[in-house]
């Protein structure tokens, strides 16, 4: 027990020393969560301020005096486009959309043929899109409007139009809205788990073999297990107090958010910080051991920072693979770590109901493969090859 | 004492067609006794590293036995780690702990602690004459810095047995001295220590038994007189030539 104390000790000063740890940690945990949220809150104030815009682009209005009339009573400005609008969407120049008029508009519509316009937008882009959506709303309404008065002048009930009336429920999740971009924090919390552990565990490991230590320290009577385990707890250590750094990153992040349709789809606060933690940390038990497993059999720092990017690759990816594949809440997810964890913590959000089995089974198989992964380093630090081949 | 009887250990790379079996001890023995220092004396490649590593219980021999205090490096490797220090070639240390730090960490692994500890790693220091090194973090320390270093870590737990592999490799002339001082006071503490060398003068002015190992085998084993007399020569140096490489080299 004195041998494994005195192992976490060393490897926890020593990690301490190092610079480029503090750094990772830092920045990973203080500046994901915020400049998450930042960059999400930009690109959803854009779209509502866009889809709120007083201002809309008709191009050719005076050939169309009441629809300019309709939009008016809405409380929209009516502006001209610039000139070559066309071109400049189509470049990519311009983030709006323009409602363009043909001449004889009014003739068409006094002789009750059909009026068309055209809304010129580019579907590439959101903020492009939702303008042309609003535009397109507005002039179906209009025009809703002025069947109804042909009706009316006719005597025709118009409710003899609307025989069916269709109504949205969601009954999906009972948070609605209000989780809607808090897939987010698994998608960084997962990545930050790893990130923190990845430094130490090199240095751990491969970081031994290479600057000759390895060898001299296997020769003092301790245990493989004693010294394996000791350097897996400090970068645990490591790696949850990075998860934890993101956590409470977003949790204040959340909190301090003033945009209200952001704070509304982002409501994550200590029940959730705290569901976050309990699914993640066996999650940082197997990053831990995984990572040093992975990178002991590198003879150099940059031969193992080389084999554990496959680790971080599958991790970052593994969350938005279930989004992409639009993978449905099913029991084989649970089995495979990152994506268990994400499909757990996507059902906390949503408010869907998470049994003992959905905590229970992501955490179980983590903690197996901890214990196989921390064999295999006992195993592989008795043979030869490990140990005396240096980078 | 250290006890060698008939080494050998083969090294096997690749598979397959590419296998290649490298024969690095093919038969080792010495004896070397307590209060002396024995040099392993041999060209490279003679399988004197891998002899030590042995005895460090770190390699299995294929075949044969090593004794380390009467305890078997095969069957009872706890035994022997604990009454040996080895200086091996690897001697990396921590560059983020200072010197006392590194060698803390050694005496603790080997349930060494308190002030007992702290004043045996002073007393050290001050033998191999690093002591106003010892709070400073040992990144940037020169090659005869870390070798002081990792020798008071090698030794921080008084052993009984010390292996050295090619100390003084890489040394100047100061380090070395200060080295050499060192042995010379472990023997006289009555130390039992092995070291690997191909540097005849040092061999010359340290030890009293010489082992001549060439092609992983020993060729002679006794003091430094009877390698001369049985070769014919006047220097240690044509002695071990002779001897190694047969004569006209």
């Amino acid at each position: 027990m004195s041998q494994l104390a005195t192992v976490v000790k060393k490897e926890v000063i020593d990690a301490a020393r190092d610079r480029r740890v503090w750094l990772v940690v830092l920045v990973t945990a203080l500046v994901s969560g915020p400049v998450t949220l930042l960059l999400v809150s930009k690109f959803m104030s854009d779209l509502k301020s866009r889809a709120e815009a007083r201002e809309v682009l008709v191009d050719n209005a005076a050939a169309a005096p009441r629809l300019v009339n309709f939009l008016e009573r809405q409380g929209r400005m009516v502006k001209a486009p610039p000139p070559d609008v066309r071109e400049a969407i189509e470049a990519g120049r311009f983030d709006d959309a323009v409602l363009v008029i043909p001449p004889g508009f009014e003739d068409d519509l006094l002789h009750g043929k059909l009026a068309d316009v055209t809304v010129l937008h580019d579907a590439n882009r959101a903020q492009s899109l939702t303008a042309a959506m609003t535009l397109d709303r507005l002039v179906t309404g209009w025009g809703q409007e002025l069947g109804l008065q042909r009706l009316l002048v006719r005597g025709v009930d118009p409710a003899l139009l609307r025989p069916v009336r269709s109504t949205v429920v969601s009954v999906g999740a009972n948070r609605g809205g209000a989780s809607r971009m808090l897939f987010l924090v698994p998608l960084v919390a997962l990545v930050s788990a790893v990130i923190g552990a990845l430094a130490i565990a090199i240095d751990a490991t491969a970081g031994e073999r290479e600057r000759g230590s390895l060898e001299p320290l296997l020769m003092n009577p301790v245990s493989t297990a004693a010294l394996v385990l000791g350097k897996w707890l400090a970068v645990c250590l490591a790696s949850l107090l990075t998860l934890m750094g993101t956590v409470t990153s977003f949790a204040v992040a959340g909190q301090l958010v003033r945009d209200e349709g952001l704070s509304a789809a982002f409501q994550f606060g200590l029940a959730e910080a705290g569901f976050t933690l309990a699914v993640l940390g066996p999650f940082c038990l197997l990053v831990s051991a995984g990572l040093m497993l992975a990178a002991l059999f590198a003879r150099s720092h940059k031969e193992a920072q080389a084999i554990t990017s496959y680790v971080v690759s599958l991790v970052s990816i593994a969350p938005s693979l279930s989004m992409f594949l639009s993978l449905q809440d099913s029991g084989w997810q649970l089995l495979v770590p990152a994506l268990g964890q994400n499909m757990v913590l996507a059902r906390v959000f949503r408010g869907s109901p998470v049994s003992g089995v959905d905590l229970l089974v992501p955490a179980a198989v983590c903690l197996a493969l901890t214990a196989l992964a921390l064999l295999a380093q006992t195993r592989l630090l008795a043979r030869e090859a490990i140990v005396f081949a240096r980078g | 004492m250290i006890r060698v009887e008939a080494l050998t250990k083969t090294f096997v790379t690749g598979r397959g067609r590419q296998r290649v079996e490298v024969h690095a001890v093919r038969g080792v023995s010495f004896t070397a006794p307590d209060g002396a220092i024995t040099a392993l004396l041999g060209p490279n490649g003679a399988g004197k590293t891998t002899t030590l590593r042995m005895l460090s219980t770190l390699v299995k021999p294929d075949s044969g036995t090593a004794q380390v205090g009467g305890a078997d490096v095969a069957r009872e490797p706890t035994t022997v780690k604990a009454t040996l220090g080895v200086l091996s070639d690897a001697r990396g240390l921590y560059t983020r702990l200072t010197a006392r730090e590194n060698i803390r960490y050694y005496g603790e692994l080997r349930g060494l602690g308190g002030d007992a500890l702290e004043a045996r790693i002073t007393a050290l220091a001050t033998l191999l004459e690093f002591e106003p090194l010892l709070e400073r973090r040992t990144e940037g320390f020169s090659t005869g810095e870390k070798l002081k270093v990792a020798l008071a870590r090698a030794l921080v737990h008084d052993p009984q047995h010390v292996l050295l592999d090619e100390p003084t490799n890489g040394l100047d002339v100061v380090s070395a001295r200060a080295l050499r001082r060192m042995l010379s006071r472990l023997r006289e503490a009555g130390k039992c220590l092995v070291f690997s060398s191909h540097v005849m003068q040092e061999v010359e002015a340290l030890c009293e038994r010489v082992v001549v190992v060439a092609k992983g085998q020993t060729l002679h084993e006794g003091t430094i007189a009877e390698l001369k007399a049985r070769t014919a020569q006047a220097s240690l140096e044509d002695a071990f030539v002779e001897l190694a490489f047969g004569q006209g080299v």
